[in-house]
């Protein structure tokens, strides 16, 4: 086994260092939450299609449905090389991570066959139907009705922040089934739907960041196959709050690959190492060694951390606390730091992409601006703390 | 690296906290203050802690130790910051320990580590004069002086020195102050002509005194090491005690954490148990976060230690920074927390901030370890 991983590493190693694509001459998003344009998805769309045909995503996923059939080790292997390499992210997020090690836990084996090698191949692109526009942190109060008829379900509602709703071929979606239900959460149902059918519209929404990346969702009269029903009617709750586990990294599974380009504090000296203040190194000041030595500190501990997290003893008594907490610390981490290599660059911090005097191009201020979507998205940061305080400090729920 | 405890490593554990809880709780130490104890610590406590093995826990076996390295330090070191168990742990078992085993002659360990490891002696490192911890600004000298070295100078913050029975006192034997190199360590007896000693008060109840070394003689077999090089154990010396700082505040600051976190769960305000309120709920989770980072960072000080890696010193200075921000934060939300209560003797956890307030500036405080990561990533 050991001399098998080796040989598998050496190949990863020498495929990563071939196959790596150097930078396109256009912008390439930051995490998949930013691809915008039709090079931006054509590009990462071809990647992902080449890393999966390689075998080094999904590599632990069974081979019946498309997967590689090896271990976790194996394609922790493969994603260290694409770190190495620093490859572009993967674009199927949503496929990869969250709805990929769903369907494989709790989907039936029809879904299983039909959906998951589209998923790692990335010719089906996933997308999420959660947040409503009057219900973003209160998600069990999700309205977007749908009625059983026959063989179909009819939609009618809207979703937002739909990340690739304009390029998905299909969603998971949350949507109220009972409306007689004795809670606001029992009315809720977990439905794999197609977004290639009539009476579905997606409205691209411009970020702060002058780039696209989700959409507004509208549900017209939509009529959609009812075999797409996860579990039963009434256990959408339970199965949206096990994608978000998914999707915290509470729950493992995931395809393997990255999504998002975390900014490395290494990064972050080089910028100072070059930023001068009255013809000195900032380096030179205490107040910015400090603050520059806290992110170091930082960065190290959180990554040792993470690993922590995904050590079963470890997290035996409270399975979501060592995750949560990762998903809180690192996401308000990335503010902090972006915000910090803006202050770094003084007067030229308010230089924008496409400025040509602009430090870098202007990453730092888009990478900060985008920041946000991981403190916002997959539960807000106070959302975030509401829960550490319920289930892993057993503080009494908010009223 | 290691991050999850061995077998072994749990058996310890729960044998400290057993062990603390039971013979050194928060109780003690209040019975220490109000009995304004001569000794500052309970001598049996001392001993049982000796049948233990804590005290031998850095000494080779053939020296009556059992060497079971700085990760089980780690572990024992945080149950007492859990129970603000007060002992000479820190001043003998780990501090002179580490010198006379680091630096020693191999008479010098033969006669010290036993005693250590036994309980029989308590040491006292000699090192801060005032001011900032900064070993580089002693001020203290040594110069020749028949067959061994005459000394001079004042010490501050030595921590058990009214007690001890052995100074390691560090004196410049040649440079100007401020030069980090030219320091030599010597073992002095505190009953030696010229030697004066005066316990401090402190804020946490615990143990430190002042010395003045007035032409103080001692021989040449005083010396630890060699003359000049006293830097390099110290730095060996301060890692270890860094590095169960560091670990006692994580004990100390979770510890001071789950009482407001328990305080938070009973009390009620406008009908409410008052650990509803999201205000409370947010801070005591980004505490709870803080605290887990920080156990991250204390194991791998503790681990880089035991594998005795190269840049083992950065660890501990990433680790003993960030206690220190963070033990501080748990000690002061704690008190606001608690309210009226927070302001009262009654409740323990004014007496963890003022052992935390002590502890983070000991051997280094935040800014000071900030700065040598720094300078060890070459800025």
């Amino acid at each position: 086994m050991e001399a098998e991983l080796r040989e598998f590493e050496r190949d990863a190693d020498a495929w990563f260092a071939e196959n790596t694509p150097g930078e396109p001459d256009f912008m390439l998003p930051l995490t998949f939450m930013e691809v915008g344009t039709d090079q931006q998805f054509e590009f990462l769309r071809e990647w992902q299609n080449k890393v999966y045909s390689a075998g080094y995503l999904g590599a632990a996923w069974p081979k019946e449905y498309g997967g590689g059939g090896l271990t976790q080790k194996h394609q922790d292997i493969a994603t260290r090389a694409m770190k190495k390499y620093r490859g572009p992210i993967m674009l199927n997020a949503i496929g990869i991570n969250w709805t990929g090690p769903l369907i494989l836990d709790i989907g039936s084996e029809a879904h299983k066959q039909k959906y998951i090698k589209g998923i790692l191949s990335a010719e089906d692109i996933w997308c999420q139907g959660f947040s409503e526009p009057e219900n973003g942190s209160d998600l069990g109060n999700a309205q977007l009705r749908a009625v059983r008829d026959g063989d179909e379900y009819v939609l009618n509602g809207s979703k937002i922040w739909t990340t690739h709703g304009h390029y998905a071929k299909y969603m998971i979606l949350l949507a109220r089934t009972d409306l007689d239900a004795p809670s606001k959460y029992a009315g809720l149902s977990f439905i794999l739907t197609p977004m290639t059918v009539p009476g579905i519209e997606t409205v691209k929404i411009k970020k702060l960041t002058g780039e696209h990346g989700f959409t507004q969702t509208f549900f017209t009269d939509t009529r959609i196959p009812a075999d797409g029903l996860m579990g039963r009617e009434g256990e959408g709750w339970k199965i949206a709050m096990q994608t978000l586990e998914y999707e915290r990294s509470a729950r493992g599974g995931q395809a393997g690959g990255y999504v998002l380009t975390e900014v490395d504090p290494l990064e972050i000296l080089q910028l100072a190492s070059k930023a001068k203040r009255d013809g000195q190194s900032v380096l030179a000041d205490p107040v910015v060694r400090d603050k520059l030595m806290d992110f170091v500190i930082d960065a190290q501990a959180m990554a040792l951390n993470g690993k922590r997290a995904r050590i079963s003893p470890l997290v035996r008594d409270c399975p979501q606390a060592l995750p949560l907490m990762s998903k809180l610390t690192h996401t308000e981490f990335a503010l902090r730091i972006n915000e910090f290599a803006i202050s770094l660059m003084g007067t030229k911090g308010g230089y924008y992409v496409d400025e040509p005097n602009a430090i870098d191009e202007g990453y730092w201020h888009r990478s900060y601006l985008n920041a946000f979507s991981a403190t916002i998205g997959g539960g807000t940061s106070q959302i975030q703390r509401n829960i550490i305080g319920e289930h892993a400090l057993s503080l009494p729920k908010t009223r | 690296m290691k991050l999850l405890l061995t077998e072994d490593e749990v058996m310890l554990q729960d044998a400290a906290a057993g062990f603390f809880r039971d013979k050194a709780p928060v109780t003690e130490l209040r019975k220490l203050r109000d009995t304004e104890d001569a000794t500052g610590f309970s001598r049996g406590l001392w001993q049982d802690m000796a049948e233990m093995g804590f005290s031998g826990i850095l000494i080779p076996e053939e020296h009556g130790g059992n060497d079971m390295g700085y990760r089980a330090m780690g572990l024992v070191a945080e149950e007492m910051g859990k129970n603000l168990s007060a002992s000479p742990f820190l001043s003998t078992a780990i501090l002179a320990a580490t010198a006379i085993r680091k630096g020693g002659s191999a008479e010098q360990q033969a006669e010290w580590l036993p005693k250590i490891a036994g309980g029989s002696t308590i040491m006292a490192l000699a090192l801060d004069e005032g001011g900032k911890h900064n070993p580089a600004k002693t001020a203290t000298t040594a110069t020749p002086s028949g067959n061994g070295f005459r000394l001079n100078g004042a010490k501050a913050m030595v921590v058990d020195g009214h007690v001890a029975d052995k100074f390691i006192v560090a004196a410049r034997t040649s440079g100007a102050v401020g030069d980090p190199d030219g320091l030599s360590l010597f073992l002095v007896d505190p009953k030696s002509k010229g030697v004066s000693t005066e316990r401090t008060i402190m804020a946490d109840s615990r143990n430190a005194a002042r010395i003045v070394l007035d032409d103080v003689e001692v021989d040449g077999d005083a010396l630890i090491g060699e003359t000049g090089k006293g830097g390099e154990i110290l730095d060996l010396v301060l890692n270890a005690g860094r590095a169960a700082l560091s670990a006692e505040l994580l004990g100390s600051g979770s510890q001071a954490f789950e009482n407001t976190v328990e305080y938070i769960k009973e009390r009620k305000q406008f009908g409410r148990i008052i650990g509803e309120f999201q205000a409370l709920q947010h801070r005591a989770s980004h505490l709870y976060s803080e605290i887990e980072v920080c156990r991250s960072a204390v194991l791998a000080a503790l681990s880089a230690l035991d594998m005795g890696l190269p840049d083992a010193g950065t660890y501990v200075s990433m680790a003993k920074a960030k206690l220190g921000n963070v033990a501080r934060l748990a000690s002061v939300e704690g008190i606001q927390m608690h309210g009226g209560v927070g302001m009262t003797d009654e409740f323990d956890v004014g007496l963890f901030a003022k052992r935390i307030r002590v502890a983070q500036e000991m051997f280094g405080d935040t800014n000071y370890h900030l700065e040598q990561v720094a300078q060890s990533k070459k800025f």
